[in-house]
């Protein structure tokens, strides 16, 4: 229940930004920015009060623990995605896919010849399936272009 | 029209078309064996190759993929209790408890046979719908207003000024949460350590159970082509009318839920029977009538095409093509099934941990190419990505989301134009506009008017 309301006071925070922002717009600019933002609003509201009255007071509490290992997890794979955009930032795709997939997997405690295994395979078809294959241009990375590859 | 029809029918085995079409039947199978992969995940990875290929190539590659992700879908929801996609949904009812009485092959059989030939009522609210489409109206305004001049929610940003890029859009919607929720392990495919042990013989005597329940394969088949063509409905829908049309009309409808062929039969030919009816609505009126379409209007118009009546006119070779795309790619994804489930069945029980990882490459590569190579795009990748995760937690409909952000800016042009020519009042004031107004109303508040009538019956009562 608390997560909903959380989810919803976000929506009703980003729905006021809207309708302070379009108080800028031109009247005609500011007619269909307001009707959505003004329905969304009335909903957004409507929903929390169904969420709250919905809500029973033996509703199971989240144990401490539960919420740490839930941050853990979710958090470790926020990063490991924050850590693929900068793999491949620095890296290129090839080289970046190839780190991410071998990071991830030894942190996973994989075993290293399959870790190795399972991001030279996923490092090959991106060379091969979106390079060569498709004929994308993938970025090169700051990295390889810096070493004059 | 009959040369345009005839070229349509052989396009997909072109030399230059056929390796796409054949990559987005055998892509979309792979992951559609995945539990807990919709075809919307595997459209939001697929999205970019639209930009980089010719329209003809890059959109019969995603009809594909669309086509055949159910009938790989059906494969987790009979292992799993886990439908791959929402028109999976109902296949579990009974496939489940075949694979639990140890026909687990039958029940695949059954279900690529149906799939093959053929072709979510949302849970909770109304609200869980409504909040996600107005949201995603609100975030496709972002940039410059055509009607007044206006740059909108831009906030200063240059970067802002085109609007919100369609691809980081939808995969931070939909791809990157599900690889969050795998990652996590919420869910995943490692769900059991037992392979169920598949062979030829039992997939190809649920086959023959097909053929011996034609009836129903046909009235089936019909809803299917019916339902696709209703916009806004979907095979999600129409699922549910299938299997409750099944069991009304079986001689044991007490066993339905235990374990019946018939109650695979009728969704799984629903499903893909609604892809057909469902794209020539999207094609003709541009009218979406699921997400999996409105990702492809989204891929029409990152091809540059905008989907509506001109169409037939503009592009009725391509728009035959398409439509053929879809019954041939059914036909070669369940012969391909049926050779290969004994062994691709192996892949849904891929562990989350080497799953993880590989989508989210792809995720990170899909962003690149789909937005003109701009790296800045992952800021809205990363910013979207929490908004689809608590969406998917809190089981609000972010199909509603792609719909509201792909039609936003048609929504407000034609509001904007019916403002001008009818006035303020023009919900109400012509007899068609109210009609429309009054079922619209009607939809929306089904829940509380079906409420309000049972209350003045009691009290009339």
């Amino acid at each position: 229940m608390k997560a909903e309301i959380l989810f919803l006071c976000v929506l009703a925070a980003l729905g006021s930004v809207a309708v302070f922002a379009a108080s800028s717009f031109s009247p005609a600019g500011r007619r269909f920015p307001w009707l959505v933002t003004f329905i969304l609003l009335g909903l957004v509201l409507l929903q929390a009060i169904r969420t709250a009255r919905r809500a029973t007071p033996q509703e199971p509490r989240l144990s401490r623990e539960s919420l740490r290992e839930f941050l853990r997890s979710h958090g470790a794979i926020f990063s490991w995605s924050a850590a693929g955009f900068f793999l491949v930032y620095l890296f290129g795709f090839i080289v970046g896919v190839f780190l991410l997939i071998l990071g991830y997997q030894v942190q996973q405690r994989q075993k290293w010849p399959a870790a190795l295994a399972y991001a030279a395979g996923m490092g090959l078809a991106t060379y091969f399936g979106f390079q060569v294959g498709l004929q994308m241009h993938l970025y090169q990375g700051l990295v390889t272009k810096l070493l004059g590859f | 029209m009959i040369e345009a029809f005839l070229n349509g029918m052989v396009n997909p085995f072109d030399p230059t078309i056929l390796p796409y079409f054949l990559m987005g039947i055998a892509l979309s199978l792979t992951l559609g064996f995945l539990p807990g992969i919709a075809v919307f995940h595997i459209l939001a990875v697929l999205l970019p190759v639209a930009v980089i290929l010719k329209p003809m190539q890059g959109l019969t590659f995603l009809v594909a993929s669309t086509s055949v992700g159910a009938t790989g879908g059906s494969i987790a929801s009979v292992l799993f209790n886990i439908p791959g996609d929402s028109s999976n949904a109902a296949t579990l009812l009974d496939g489940y408890p075949m694979t639990l009485k140890g026909q687990a092959g039958r029940a695949m059989g059954i279900a690529l046979a149906a799939s093959g030939l053929g072709g979510k009522i949302s849970r909770g609210n109304a609200l869980r719908g409504l909040i996600p489409g107005l949201l995603g109206i609100l975030l496709a305004m972002i940039g410059l207003d055509g009607f007044s001049g206006d740059y909108r929610f831009t906030f200063g940003t240059s970067y802002l000024m085109d609007g919100l890029p369609l691809v980081p859009v939808f995969l931070g919607i939909f791809a990157l949460p599900q690889v969050i929720d795998l990652a996590a392990g919420a869910s995943g495919a490692a769900l059991s350590k037992v392979i169920p042990n598949v062979t030829f013989r039992e997939v190809f005597a649920g086959t023959k159970e097909t053929f011996r329940h034609w009836w129903l394969f046909i009235r089936s088949l019909l809803l299917g082509v019916w339902f696709g063509v209703l916009p806004g409905i979907g095979a999600g829908g129409a699922i549910w009318v299938a299997y409750a049309h099944a069991k009304q009309t079986s001689k044991r409808p007490e066993e339905f839920g235990t374990g019946r062929p018939e109650g695979i039969l009728a969704p799984e030919t629903v499903n893909n029977a609604c892809t057909g009816g469902d794209l020539l609505t999207t094609l003709v009126f541009g009218i979406p009538g699921s997400a999996t379409m409105a990702f492809l209007l989204g891929a029409f118009l990152l091809a540059g095409i905008q989907p509506g009546p001109g169409m037939i006119y503009e592009h009725l070779e391509l728009s035959f093509t398409l439509l053929w795309t879809v019954a041939w790619a059914n036909v070669i994804g369940v012969i391909v099934c049926l050779i290969l489930t004994t062994r691709i069945v192996r892949l849904a029980y891929l562990s989350p941990k080497v799953l993880a990882p590989i989508i989210l490459a792809l995720v990170l590569i899909a962003t690149f190419v789909g937005s003109d190579e701009d790296l800045t795009a992952y800021i809205i990748l990363f910013a979207i990505a929490p908004l689809g995760y608590a969406m998917m937690k809190l089981d609000y409909n972010r199909a509603s989301f792609v719909l509201g952000f792909v039609l936003g800016e048609l929504a407000e042009r034609s509001f904007q134009l019916a403002l001008q020519t009818r006035g303020p009042l023009f919900p109400v004031n012509s007899p068609i506009s109210a009609i429309l107004t009054l079922i619209l109303l009607t939809v929306i508040f089904q829940r509380q008017l079906g409420r309000l009538f049972r209350a003045l019956r009691r009290r009339i009562a």
